[in-house]
């Protein structure tokens, strides 16, 4: 009987925080944050086509040839088709002059100006329709640069493909071993990444709908109708009614969010490649990992929820709830920048320490989990020590809201506020 | 079961930090009754009834309402308007009744059809799928009430419930009020406007700093603890025969309004020898009888003349 009621609270939380526009947009903002991540960077790469440049030599030398070489040179950059002037002595202004008006006339995308001081150090110029483009100017600039450096180690004596072989880059994979094997090459960033996000969605969702209930308490306590309910139910039945119906409604949009992520997961490296752009590496994340999270996600927003409804239910005004929301604040930010510190050693004592203590382990131990480096032993501890703290957090913010939700004017002292819940 | 009082209250007290809101109350609701707790704001009414529906737990005493003790099993029983009124802004109407009816125990089937009827009865049907933050003040006062009664409770209780409407709405609320009462249905009234007491209700407690200071019924309080009045109209009206009047040592009191007077007499006064001394004094008269006290002369034998609220007093 009293169940039903306390349903019948949290069918309604859940409509009140469904139903509104905020909601829709929040649940429409994570796949759009998704669809940008895997979709712009390949728009862009596609971007613009091939630019057809011309390559003004003044140097006298082979500079020109080389430069143009290097542009043509095949680039994930961007392509170009250029081809090498060489002024006679005293024309080189009259062919830049020319060379800007067909610039101007859309006949070639731009012009490279090599001066003939440009071994000793005077700048070369690159004269464009899309000087701005950071990209173009880029591979421009490498291009002149490599040319330049080149030729200056062949002055002095040096092969520039025998520099170019010692100092050739090692080749370095992170992979991500799992379970089920070895993941695919850089899955380790990919990983790493899926966790830095992962702990901004658990910061950030216990904030936004932590506060939630906190301003649904403070209306409830403001607009008096929380009289008329607590003569139908017992104030914890109330209070866990709101924390499980806005709970509801944030794990529904997660799962949105989550089921979104899995389709771009399967999907994602299809549709980039079917638009032409070269697909980011998703990570291979294990389900275990995925499992873990959902629950300490969970576990977490009720914990931080019944503090912010107690917190809710003691403020007497707006300014008042607001350095309350501070107050519940503090521990889920010492949580989120702990990550950092575990991120770069997920095996520290610090990691199992903050794995430890429920007021972090709900961002640490999926973090962890994500990154492969927790012993199920650890995560079975954490999840009971979270499940503990969460009940007994639940039975105490239940109490201070029964005392305090129907007093007004100034708020207790703590000494009579516990005074008040072991009397309860 | 059903000769158990409607309420039953021991000894209950309750404190808040160092204030006593209520100190050592004893009452008793008999079924069927229009019980009217009277008090000034501060006086215990609202803890009181608070007590009863469990939503304050007493800090002594015993409390017991329909035979039970308060709690689950009997909050179903009960409808409760609050005084300090509210309804979820954003909810629709319906969708606010529907809810509260709800957690009543009626299933949103079971409840619709009385919902609408009520809706109708207080004029609100075209309103039913409006939000609550469009309707008027008194509109949501009448939402409230619905909310208390559609779901039929054994036990009503009303805290300050003409207050805000304006005087067409407080005559339909007295008549819908009257309507529970003949359906035998218990009604707990808390005010502090006198008058209302007076008018609807059997039974009277008159609270005093958390203490009940006169309890029982209507006519028995008043013969016991109004002490006996005398109401006189003076003709000619002259300020000497006032004077004489407050002089005469048969007088306790006197309440004057217009050219009617109203008295206490003072204690083994008799009524025939005030009016043989006003007589033979001079004093013109042209009414002079001995009358019940009304529920505000009792009110000011027992609690004294500090006024329950500005204006309260009619």
């Amino acid at each position: 009987m009293n169940r039903s009621r306390t349903w019948t609270i949290v069918k309604r939380e859940f409509l009140a925080t469904t139903r509104t526009k905020g909601f829709l947009l929040g649940t429409l903002f994570g796949p759009a944050i998704m669809a940008g991540w895997i979709l712009l960077p390949a728009l862009f790469t596609d971007s613009g086509g091939t630019r057809d440049v011309v390559v003004i030599d003044g140097t006298r030398t082979d500079l020109g040839e080389a430069v143009a070489e290097q542009l043509t040179r095949d680039s994930e950059e961007m392509a170009f088709a250029a081809r090498v002037v060489a002024p006679p002595p005293g024309a080189a202004d009259s062919v830049r002059a020319e060379m800007a008006a067909r610039t101007a006339a859309g006949e070639i995308d731009g012009y490279v100006w090599l001066p003939p001081g440009l071994p000793a150090g005077e700048s070369a110029s690159y004269e464009a329709r899309h000087a701005t483009n950071m990209r173009e100017v880029r591979s421009v600039r490498s291009a002149v640069d490599d040319a330049v450096r080149q030729s200056r180690l062949r002055a002095a004596g040096i092969d520039p493909s025998t520099l170019s072989e010692a100092l050739r880059p090692t080749p370095f994979e992170a992979r991500e071993v799992t379970a089920e094997g070895h993941g695919a090459a850089a899955s380790g960033e990919a990983m790493i990444m899926t966790a830095i996000i992962a702990v901004f969605v658990i910061y950030f969702i216990i904030l936004l709908y932590g506060n939630s209930v906190l301003r649904g308490v403070r209306e409830e306590k403001e607009n008096r109708v929380v009289e008329i309910v607590l003569s139908s139910i017992r104030a914890e039945q109330l209070m866990a009614g709101k924390v499980f119906g806005i709970g509801g409604a944030c794990l529904l949009q997660v799962a949105i969010w989550v089921a979104v992520a899995a389709l771009v997961a399967a999907f994602g490296e299809d549709i980039v490649r079917s638009i032409g752009g070269q697909p980011p590496t998703l990570p291979n994340l294990p389900l275990s990992a995925a499992f873990i999270y959902v629950a300490f996600f969970a576990g977490g927003f009720f914990l931080y929820a019944s503090i912010y409804a107690a917190l809710g239910s003691l403020a007497t005004s707006g300014q008042d709830a607001q350095n309350m929301q501070f107050a519940a604040m503090v521990p889920l930010m010492v949580a989120f920048f702990m990550a950092f510190g575990v991120m770069n050693d997920p095996e520290s004592r610090l990691a199992v320490v903050a794995s430890l203590i429920p007021f972090t382990s709900l961002i640490v131990v999926p973090l962890r989990a994500i990154l492969g480096a927790i012993p199920w032993p650890q995560t079975l501890l954490a999840a009971v020590l979270l499940a503990l703290t969460c009940w007994g957090t639940l039975w105490i913010a239940g109490r201070i809201y029964r005392v305090t939700v129907l007093a007004t004017g100034q708020r207790p002292s703590l000494r009579r506020l516990w005074r008040w819940v072991r009397a309860s | 079961m059903g000769s158990s009082p409607a309420v039953e209250i021991r000894g209950l007290r309750k404190e808040y930090g160092d204030t006593v809101a209520v100190d050592g109350l004893d009452l008793v609701v008999p079924r069927g009754a229009t019980y009217a707790l009277l008090g000034p704001n501060g006086s215990g009414k609202t803890t009181t009834i608070r007590t009863l529906l469990r939503i304050q737990e007493p800090d002594a005493g015993e409390v017991r309402v329909l035979g039970e003790k308060p709690g689950p099993g009997v909050r179903d029983r009960i409808g409760y308007l609050p005084e300090e009124r509210g309804l979820y802004p954003r909810m629709k109407v319906r969708e606010v009744l529907t809810f509260l009816a709800e957690l009543k125990g009626m299933a949103p089937r079971d409840s619709r059809p009385r919902i609408d009827g009520w809706l109708d009865r207080v004029d609100l049907s075209e309103r039913a799928d409006d939000r609550v933050q469009t309707l008027s003040k008194g509109m949501q006062q009448k939402l409230q009430f619905v909310a208390a009664v559609v779901h039929e409770p054994e036990l009503v209780i009303l805290d300050e419930p003409f207050s805000g409407l304006d005087p067409i709405n407080q005559q339909a609320l007295r008549e819908i009020v009257a309507e529970i009462r003949r359906s035998e249905r218990t009604i707990l009234f808390s005010t502090h406007i006198i008058e209302h007491a007076e008018r609807l209700c059997d039974h009277v407690c008159i609270l005093s700093h958390g203490r009940a200071v006169v309890e029982g019924e209507v006519g028995r309080v008043k013969r016991e603890h109004g002490g006996r009045h005398v109401g006189l109209t003076l003709d000619p009206w002259t300020p000497e025969a006032v004077a004489a009047v407050r002089a005469a040592p048969e007088v306790a009191r006197v309440h004057q309004d217009g050219h009617a007077i109203e008295l206490s007499l003072a204690d083994g006064a008799d009524p025939r020898a005030l009016l043989a001394r006003l007589v033979q004094g001079g004093v013109g008269l042209i009414r002079f009888e001995v009358v019940e006290p009304s529920l505000h002369q009792v009110f000011i034998e027992r609690v004294g003349s500090r006024p329950i609220e500005e204006g309260a007093l009619v």
